[in-house]
């Protein structure tokens, strides 16, 4: 029977003593016995120990049932004496697999591959089943918590007069019924640092800025606006986005673990990088239904392309924030 | 007389004056051994959709505690994998809860963030005593006492008081803090005592703002350099540019935490005695900077890959500047009363938050 060298702690005091340990196979369970000079020797059911309280490294720890704990420093001759009795042999398992450089590049590749298909696929066909679950009544509560922080902090109110929003919201309107829309609204505002933008709510509501409606040179290069924006309605682009984001910080966090400051760093870049591209693939959308109206209106596509060069050109440093959530301008230009 | 032993501690003797032993703690990992651990542990998570994470967490800190040796005995982690798997899904519950209510209501996410807030303290000695509680050194485990009405006190006496301040106060919050953590802890049945002075909080605060307001200035200087060489050259500023002076205060602020605990811990682990025997730290301010400044630029190149790896580097220089002045003999220690009641409620959600201030 091989006993091994250990260190014994008896659990009351802090005193080390030096010890020997084997396992025996009685009846129908494996015992450990702790031979420690000077005191009795102590038998454990092998099944009642903590067998992997310390991890990795030469030295094994076992935990005893009574308080106790063992250290001992040939690990690998601890390993052969379990898998002789054939226990814990998943504990093994898991040891060796951790050992060998084979194996923690696989989990690398294999960690890779399930992170990049969760955010790349997962993440959006969650989306996609929970926008529908959403009762109209979220919509609104959140465009109008929305609308409130909006105003507080970015908008001015409009400085275009009675005349000139009947006259958009004429145009709006019309652009609605096209599209077989019927609930959105259209409200203006002062963009300041926004500049020229315009913004689509949860529950319909259209946004456009003073200042974009100043830099466009004809009508239908708003009316192209207007189709885009409604298209970002139509397809609840908002609401996805924002569960998409949610889910993606929870996802993070629950795989990702433990917050601490360092893993806190990096459970931010996937949110991030998930949420820029989420805005291009939605503006993509958003882009085609615009074209697809245009072309039904007979609207030319250079309306709007022109209007988006002149956003281009007038984008100043506080706006590269619209170029990044955005497809490259050429690929808007050409389009599909 | 004093001698310094690494590994099997020896008493000299000298009639008339007690044996000092100087232990060193060491760490016997390797950023190696521990990556495959890590990557492995993090496959079978994702694999299982996060609830293997409570199995990985607690084989990740067996590895760290394991091999964390003084005296020649090293550290146990008796976290229990089901415990905190329990404590882990109701704290994501409630972090679900937070997240909806903010997202329907402002004022909603509003409140849940004050009730976080409020229940901070709580969730800080809760955090701690599991934390104590579950480690060991040679068989016998530590312990945290709880003590709310302190806990409270600390965070909404000195912790308003430095804001209210403008940041007067928060180096005697800092020291606070600590005191509170470490004072109220024990090993076996011997509790640890902190005292540490104000004088040396308020230096390492000065080193550490003179550092960041000489970091700030500079990554002004530099940004402003930029600006004008890209508008000159006709070009648009872009993306990059405006992240830089965003990343390089991250940065700036990643050194000047690390200037200012490196004058802390020494004090706080200077005056921390258990029984006859105290602790000795001699970090070295640039040297943390260094290690911190490195390792965030580390994690944020390889997008996560390398936290095993600073963590084995930040590890081992925190040991190698931590050693045990031991008056007594080491084997003198003996367990409390009442054996380690394993868990209370509360503990395993604490846990999750897992509040670090760097002891």
């Amino acid at each position: 029977m091989t006993a091994l060298d250990a260190r014994y702690y008896d659990g009351r005091s802090s005193v080390r003593r030096d010890s020997r340990v084997t396992l025996d196979r009685g009846r129908d369970f494996v015992w450990l016995t702790v031979e420690v000079p000077g005191l009795e020797a102590s038998r454990h059911l092998l099944q009642s120990c903590t067998v992997d309280l310390g991890v990795g490294g030469d030295t094994r720890m076992i935990g005893l049932p009574d308080g106790g704990t063992l250290e001992v420093p040939d690990g690998r001759a601890w390993d052969s004496l379990l898998a002789r009795h054939g226990q814990h042999a998943r504990l093994r398992l898991l040891g060796s697999v951790e050992r060998h450089w084979r194996a923690a590049l696989a989990a690398l590749a294999l960690s890779a591959t399930l992170i990049w298909a969760a955010l790349a696929h997962g993440v959006p066909a969650l989306v996609d089943r929970s926008v529908a679950l959403i009762p109209p009544a979220t919509d609104a509560s959140i465009a109008a918590g929305g609308l409130k922080l909006l105003d507080a902090q970015l908008f001015a109110p409009t400085r275009l007069d009675a005349g000139r929003r009947a006259e958009l919201g004429r145009s709006f309107a019309s652009v609605a019924a096209d599209l077989g829309t019927d609930d959105v609204r259209l409200l203006f505002r002062r963009g300041r640092e926004v500049g020229a933008n315009a913004f689509a709510l949860p529950d319909g509501t259209v946004i456009v800025t003073d200042e974009l409606v100043a830099l466009a040179a004809h009508e239908d290069e708003l009316r192209a606006v207007f189709a885009h924006e409604i298209g970002h309605v139509r397809h609840r682009h908002a609401m996805r986005a924002l569960l998409a984001t949610s889910l993606t910080s929870v996802l993070s966090i629950a795989l990702l673990g433990d917050v601490s400051a360092a893993t806190t760093l990096v459970t931010g870049v996937p949110v991030t990088l998930a949420h820029a591209a989420n805005s291009r693939q939605f503006e993509r959308e958003a882009d085609a239904f615009a074209r697809h109206w245009m072309r039904q209106a007979g609207v030319p596509d250079a309306r709007f392309g022109d209007l988006l060069e002149r956003l281009e050109r007038d984008s100043g440093s506080g706006r590269w924030n619209y170029l990044s959530t955005h497809p490259p301008l050429a690929e808007r230009l050409s389009g599909d | 007389m004093e001698t310094i032993e690494a590994a099997a501690p020896a008493a000299v003797h000298s009639p008339g004056t007690p044996a000092v032993q100087r232990l060193q703690f060491e760490f016997r990992g390797s950023a190696a051994e521990y990556f495959r651990i890590w990557i492995v542990n993090l496959a079978l998570t994702l694999v299982t959709l996060g609830i293997y994470s409570a199995w990985a967490k607690v084989r990740r800190l067996r590895y760290l505690h394991g091999q964390t040796v003084l005296a020649g005995s090293a550290f146990g982690y008796h976290g229990e994998p089901l415990r905190i798997l329990k404590g882990r899904l109701i704290a994501f519950g409630l972090f679900i809860v937070y997240l909806v209510a903010g997202q329907l209501d402002p004022v909603a996410g509003l409140v849940a963030g004050l009730l976080l807030g409020a229940a901070l303290p709580w969730l800080v000695v809760k955090s701690l005593r599991f934390r104590f509680r579950m480690t060991s050194w040679r068989g016998l485990r530590f312990d945290f006492r709880q003590d709310f009405a302190r806990a409270y006190l600390v965070y909404f006496g000195w912790g308003i008081l430095s804001v209210v301040t403008l940041g007067l106060a928060l180096p005697q919050f800092v020291r606070k803090l600590h005191q509170f953590a470490v004072g109220h802890a024990s090993y076996g049945s011997t509790r640890f005592e902190c005292t540490p002075p104000l004088a040396p909080f308020y230096w390492a605060a000065l080193k550490a703002l003179g550092f960041l307001v000489g970091a700030m200035l500079a990554v002004l200087a530099v940004v402003t350099l930029l600006a004008y060489v890209f508008v000159s050259g006709g070009g648009e500023p872009g993306v990059a540019l405006s992240l830089l002076p965003a990343v390089s205060i991250l940065l700036a602020y990643v050194v000047a935490v690390g200037v200012f605990q490196a004058g802390t811990l020494n004090a706080v682990y200077g005056c921390t005695s258990l029984g006859p025997n105290r602790l000795h730290s001699d970090l070295n301010g640039p040297r943390l900077a260094w290690l911190y400044l490195g390792n965030t630029l580390a994690i944020i190149a390889s997008l996560g890959l390398l936290v095993p790896w600073a963590t084995v580097r930040l590890l081992r220089y925190r040991l190698a500047t931590l050693q045990v002045e031991a008056m007594g003999s080491i084997d003198d220690f003996v367990a409390a009363q009442q054996a380690g009641i394993p868990g209370a409620a509360g503990e395993e959600i604490a846990e999750v938050f897992d509040v670090d201030f760097g002891l």
